[in-house]
């Protein structure tokens, strides 16, 4: 009801506002003059802004740098690529320090001549930043603004003048002048070149009703102001003599810019007053009747609904009934989402009591398991400890080993010596044998020389024989007197036959002792082959011993990083054992959270107790399927 | 010479493995072999001249001339130089043996079944007990008649022998 009431009462303010307005219309000189304040203001805002633009545009690239490498044109056409997505302006004129115009894709292009001899290029180049100049560029009257690239040294490398055209500017600010287009502000602009007018009339008409000879006066409020007469018809206007702007090589007067309006009766807006604070009257009164009607109205309906949501608002009532809905209006319609929420709100609760037992169940499952899991961390931390002191034990093992290993590599170092030894020895029986092998050659040498003297003898032995014979034949011949002789020939006979016979035996026992001497000498031979052949396996037996030191080395560092590696596991078994304690205690914590889940449920299910539901309502298919309990009971529950 | 007593002494040697001996009185010496020089023209039996002390001698194959085989000329050779009345002649035998001396009586006929060629050039043979001895008949030797036109009996001989 009070909403209505201030409803009228801004009615009536907003008419009380448009009557102002009316009034205010009726000075409408003053009126044009504030439009043309208000018209520079906004000149002068865009030409700040866009010299922002084209100090930024100029500052994104290194200008200094790229000019004298000929890359202007790439330049330039990216300035105007970054212009066209912020402000895109008609002009932009870009010229390097001797006033060329640089050439290229989004770049405005004019003449040669008109660049080089334009003052406007000539002061946008001496670091002058202009924001709201007006300019005569290609025909056109347009408001330009520059800025100026430097260089290192702080001197003007380059300029971007950018510029739109005036007329635009004055267009759209007489389109957003007024809302309606019977009442906007109608700007004209009269010079030598580039002349225009927003007027439905003809320019030329236009043009020359501004000359002040075709002026007529006109009542004007309480005054008597100029008016201009165009096809007949009186337009009331704010005048703007000598329009400066940059022209050619000068800056100077191009024109005369004017803000046009047709005029008002000042008494068309008193009447206009009158009548709106009558309405106003009619309106107000009106509106308090229809608002306490419709006051009663609904408040009589809404009661009933606030009766039947009390219960709820207890916390307790009957979740099943519903609102009698009536009519389709908005009563009818929140009946209907009161009987919606209650819906939702029947399901929500028996959802929230079949949630409640569910977690009831849950907490219980979980109960159980952290039940398991407590025991599971005890199992696992009594296990952990005994595997701690199992890897402590394996530690020292390998400790053991590594000593071990450690005796192992000095005992094959000590073999490796040993056999080195041998193989020196060998070598000294190997010069042994050579040595006692020579000798027996020699003696088998001497056996020979024997030889040779013992065959002297038996020569000798021989001749002797011969000698005898011939002694006992010379004894025959002399008969009687050689019998004595013939007995000594025959002793020496007798004793050369011996010495014969000795040579002989003599001469077998040579060869006996040569036969004995080179099966010796064999037999060294083989001894020293044996020698070699055992010095061969004792060297290769060495290398071999060798490698197994070097094997048994490895061994010992292997089992040595083995024992620092054990050492580790050993210490790391000692941070699973904490670790294994504080999951003890969290399972502890957990058994507890459990219980403590178990009882918020039973409060859960408690809270919503007090709701009637009817079970053959509940879309119980929207609501998961509990995990299905398992046959375990809970201990102690 | 001659045996005033029963027993005779004989020079034994060897050739072609038979046992054959010479009555000791004609056997002047027994020496080493030396270089024989060969004679052409004349028989097998002949094998050549040697120089002995400045005498020259016939050297013969005793073997041959009894018809046994050859004998042999190694280390074990010697010469046994013969004298008959002067008349000398060395034979090659293959080794000497010893003196022997035995009875008279001990050198039997030489038997008959021995060559008549062979037998004629010995006195007899002599039984030992290993083998049989054949002896020698050194005139009828140096007599033989492959050696008739070879060795004449020198003109100066009995005034050698009686010397």
């Amino acid at each position: 009801m009070l909403t209505i009431l201030l409803v009228g009462v801004a009615e009536a303010a907003i008419g009380a506002w448009r009557v102002y307005q009316t009034h205010e219309e009726t000075s409408r000189s003053q009126f044009l003059g504030r439009h043309q304040e208000r018209f520079d203001t906004t000149r002068a805002r865009l030409g700040d802004a866009m010299a922002a633009n084209a100090a930024l545009a100029l500052g994104a690239f290194d200008v200094a740098a790229a000019l004298p490498a000929g890359e202007g044109p790439t330049v330039g056409k990216r300035i105007a690529e970054a212009l066209e997505a912020t402000s895109a302006p008609e002009l932009v004129l870009f010229v390097d320090r001797e006033g060329r115009a640089i050439r290229g894709e989004g770049l405005t292009s004019l003449p040669a001549a008109e660049v080089a001899q334009s003052r406007l290029v000539r002061d946008a180049l001496s670091g002058l930043v202009l924001t709201d100049a007006l300019a005569i560029v290609g025909g056109r009257l347009m408001q330009v603004s520059s800025s100026a690239a430097r260089n290192a040294d702080g001197e003007v490398v380059a300029a971007l003048i950018l510029g739109v055209p005036f007329e635009d500017l004055a267009r759209e600010y007489s389109e957003s002048s007024h809302s309606e287009p019977s009442r906007r502000v109608l700007p004209v602009f009269v010079g030598d070149v580039g002349g225009f007018t927003i007027l439905p009339a003809r320019p030329e008409e236009v043009f020359a009703a501004t000359d002040p000879e075709k002026w007529v006066r006109v009542q004007d409020g309480d005054r008597q102001v100029d008016a201009m007469q165009v096809e007949g018809q009186t337009y009331h206007f704010a005048q703007q003599e000598e329009v400066v702007a940059y022209r050619g090589t000068e800056l100077g007067d191009v024109g005369d810019f004017y803000f046009l309006r047709e005029p008002r009766e000042a008494r068309e807006g008193e009447e206009k007053l009158h009548d709106s604070l009558l309405t106003l009257g009619l309106i107000a009164s009106f509106t308090l009747v229809v608002g306490w009607f419709l006051a009663w109205f609904i408040t009589r309906r809404i009661n009933v609904y606030v009766a039947a949501t009390e219960d709820l608002a207890r916390g307790q009532g009957d979740l099943t009934r519903r609102l009698e809905v009536g009519r389709k209006d908005e009563l009818g319609r929140l009946a209907e989402n009161l009987n919606a929420v209650f819906g939702h709100i029947h399901d929500l609760a028996a959802k929230v009591q079949r949630a409640a037992f569910q977690v009831g169940a849950s907490s219980a499952e979980i109960g159980a398991a952290s039940r398991q899991m407590l025991e599971g961390a005890q199992e696992q931390a009594r296990r952990t400890e005994s595997s701690t002191a199992a890897v402590t034990e394996l530690s020292a093992s390998i400790q053991q080993v590594a000593e071990n290993a450690t005796e192992a590599t000095r005992v094959a170092r000590k073999s490796g010596a040993a056999v080195q030894d041998a193989i020196a020895r060998m070598q000294g029986i190997r010069t042994t044998v050579d040595g006692a092998a020579a000798r027996i050659h020699e003696l088998g040498e001497s056996g020979k020389r024997i030889g040779n003297i013992v065959e002297v003898i038996r020569q000798i032995s021989d001749q002797t024989t011969l000698l005898a014979l011939n002694a006992a034949i010379e004894a025959a011949h002399a008969g009687e007197h050689g019998k004595g002789f013939a007995v000594v020939a025959d002793e020496v006979s007798g004793l050369a036959k011996r010495v014969g016979q000795s040579a002989r035996d003599i001469e077998e026992l040579i060869a006996t002792i040569r036969e004995q001497t080179v099966d010796a000498v064999r037999a060294m031979e083989a001894g020293t082959r044996e020698v070699e052949e055992g010095t061969k396996l004792v060297t290769l037996t060495l290398a071999d011993l060798q490698s197994l030191n070097q094997v048994v080395e490895d061994t010992a560092q292997a089992v040595q990083e083995q024992a620092v590696a054990s050492d580790e596991i050993a210490r790391n078994m000692d941070t699973v054992q904490r670790i294994a304690a504080d999951v003890l205690s969290s399972s502890e914590e957990a058994v507890d959270q459990g219980e403590h889940l178990h009882r918020l449920a039973h409060g859960l299910e408690e809270s919503v107790k007090g709701f009637k539901i009817d079970p053959s309502r509940v879309e119980l298919d929207a609501l998961p399927e509990p995990a299905k309990p398992t046959t375990k009971a809970l201990p102690g529950r | 010479m001659g045996g005033e007593d029963e027993t005779r002494k004989l020079v034994t040697f060897e050739v072609a493995s038979r046992s054959v001996g010479a009555p000791i009185e004609h056997v002047r010496e027994t020496v080493d072999p030396r270089p024989v020089t060969p004679l052409f023209g004349v028989p097998a039996c002949v094998l050549g001249l040697i120089s002995l002390r400045g005498e020259i001698l016939a050297v013969l194959d005793v073997g041959l001339l009894l018809g046994i085989g050859p004998a042999r000329r190694d280390a074990s050779s010697r010469l046994v130089v013969l004298d008959v009345d002067g008349r000398q002649a060395a034979l090659l035998v293959d080794r000497l043996g010893p003196l022997l001396t035995t009875e008279r009586s001990g050198v039997r006929p030489p038997p008959d079944t021995l060559p008549a060629s062979e037998a004629a050039l010995l006195l007899g043979v002599v039984s030992l007990p290993e083998r049989p001895l054949a002896v020698l008949d050194p005139a009828r030797l140096l007599d033989a008649p492959p050696l008739r036109p070879f060795l004449r009996r020198p003109e100066g001989a009995e005034n050698r022998e009686s010397r």
